[in-house]
């Protein structure tokens, strides 16, 4: 019950949400993974978003364009504290007008929803850049290839009327790092109850030895790596002699 | 079969690393040449990050030098002295490699310099390779004639720090293999690429060292260059993965066996047009890619 325990608000019979594991780990074998969440709800006419984020980083987007007949990276603009996966799930359609009142504000202030996490982005561009929303599109069109970004969202089902789950698609080539999960219920258009849950996505076993020595160690690493390139290289030329 | 390599933390098939390595040992292992050029846009092209792709690939260098090598001694024929002057040159031409590459990162132009890189390297290479086999197979003796009048030049015999290699039986400047050795190293650090193309004419028609044994010294310099740039690259831009270069050496290795075997069928003459066209071809791609049409107008960096 470790999510229970990092919640920002008390665990109440009202609003109860569960992610399964709280750790992902890539092993050299990790061809994605799914984050699953289980949740409870009272009020039947509640409704639940979920939304999951990755860690953040700074991202850019550069334009090409011909510069004296070469293709150059010309134009860019960059999105900063952008989490690199990003995906949620909700019963009610957030982009678009559904929302009105406390709950749309408070759902845009938590960046919940495409339009929301764009909007409380800052940016920084070339001056030349006046059509953002190519930009912005260009990027979600790379992420949504990567795997981290979605469509659609992801769907709230329901095994009872109160008992909810959600499963949250991880792609095979996943970062490493902290991720948030943010569970809200909604109550006659305003946000009643709120809950964080972290979940780690980290290497293991043979990847993590060799992400920390590479980072802690890197001369010795690279020396390593290096009497293993010429063990293999001596290996052929032993192999190469017989006829 | 996936692997997810820990450096770049990316997951990519197994089997598509292992062809990617088979086919360049089996090039190397037919004509003799590194196939680094070839390895570097293949990798970036499968996805990896370019740095990660340039830092890595001086294993696979490593491993395919140190098999020549190997051979090369048994015969006698290296020179551990120019060697070693040429590998100090590659020190330096590596620090710069190292910290060039770092800048354009900055810049967030790296697509653009190493694709500009490799369409020069490889179109004058390529284009001479081309130039040089097709005439050879028309008229053999001229042409070598031709090549051997213009051996040492007069300008190299001005330079300073003259030094001796019994083994060359060459007098002349330690510029010279320095700076042919300074130019492997940036190579190495900035394209992955072993530069054995641009070695082997160099020593041959600039420093004027005897043929036979231009190979296997070559082989060492970029053995020791290639370290060296591997130890830079982890410890400035951490980007050596060690899984990458293990799968990629272990196809190159099986795929060297085939190539030789197959060499033996195709020689000479022929063998190096059809190798010349394969570089034009890379860079004909690349260039198009540059001048023509880019295949994604896009392009995100993340920090």
């Amino acid at each position: 019950m470790a999510g229970a325990l990092t919640s920002s608000a008390l665990a109440d019979k009202d609003f109860a949400v569960e992610v399964v594991d709280n750790t992902i780990e890539v092993s050299v074998g990790f061809d994605g993974s799914t984050i699953e969440v289980f949740g409870d709800r009272q009020n039947l006419n509640a409704d639940v978003v979920i939304m999951v984020e990755g860690p953040h980083k700074d991202i850019t987007i550069w334009k090409k364009e011909r510069v004296i007949g070469t293709w150059v990276n010309r134009y860019y603009m960059t999105f900063n504290d952008m989490p690199i996966y990003y995906n949620y799930a909700s019963t009610i359609a957030l982009e678009g007008k559904m929302l009105e009142g406390g709950a749309k504000d408070t759902l845009v202030s938590k960046r919940i929803g495409h339009e929301a996490l764009f909007a409380s982005l800052r940016t920084k561009k070339s001056s030349s850049v006046k059509d953002e929303n190519v930009y912005k599109q260009a990027l979600m069109e790379q992420k949504r290839q990567q795997g981290v970004y979605f469509d659609k969202p992801a769907k709230v089902n329901f095994i009872s009327d109160h008992l909810f789950r959600v499963t949250f698609e991880v792609p095979p080539s996943a970062q490493t790092g902290d991720y948030k999960i943010h569970s809200l219920l909604i109550e006659n258009g305003r946000v009643t109850r709120e809950k964080i849950d972290a979940l780690k996505v980290k290497q293991v076993g043979l990847n993590a030895s060799i992400v920390s020595m590479a980072e802690e160690h890197s001369i010795i690493y690279a020396i390593i790596v290096i009497f293993l390139a010429l063990f293999c290289g001596w290996f052929a030329s032993i192999v190469k002699v017989r006829p | 079969m996936h692997i997810y390599l820990p450096i770049a933390e990316m997951s990519i098939p197994v089997e598509s690393v292992f062809i990617l390595g088979g086919f360049v040992g089996f090039v190397s292992g037919i004509f003799g040449v590194g196939g680094g050029f070839l390895t570097t846009p293949l990798l970036i092209f499968m996805g990896v990050p370019s740095a990660i792709a340039v830092g890595t690939q001086g294993c696979q260098l490593i491993a395919a030098g140190l098999s020549g090598v190997i051979a090369y001694w048994r015969r006698s024929q290296v020179d551990f002295m120019i060697a070693t002057i040429m590998l100090t040159g590659g020190f330096i031409g590596t620090i710069i490699g190292v910290f060039f590459f770092q800048f354009i990162r900055y810049i967030g132009q790296i697509d653009l310099i190493i694709s500009l890189l490799y369409i020069v390297f490889l179109g004058t290479i390529g284009s001479m390779m081309l130039f040089e086999s097709l005439i050879s197979s028309v008229k053999k003796k001229t042409m070598r004639e031709e090549f051997n009048r213009m051996k040492s030049p007069t300008l190299i015999s001005k330079l300073p720090y003259k030094m001796r290699f019994p083994r060359s039986k060459l007098y002349v400047s330690a510029f010279v293999p320095g700076g042919i050795g300074m130019l492997s190293g940036f190579l190495v650090s900035t394209m992955g690429v072993g530069g054995g193309f641009l070695l082997v004419p160099a020593m041959i028609y600039i420093l004027g060292m005897p043929p036979l044994l231009v190979a296997g010294t070559s082989l060492l310099q970029i053995i020791y260059t290639s370290a060296f740039s591997t130890i830079m690259h982890a410890y400035i831009n951490g980007s050596v993965d060690v899984l990458l270069a293990v799968f990629l050496i272990l196809g190159g290795v099986i795929g060297a066996q085939i190539g030789v075997r197959a060499s033996r069928r195709i020689t000479g003459a022929k063998a190096r047009v059809i190798l010349a066209l394969l570089v034009l071809g890379v860079c004909v791609r690349l260039g198009m890619q540059l001048f023509i049409i880019p295949s994604e107008p896009f392009v995100m960096v993340e920090k």
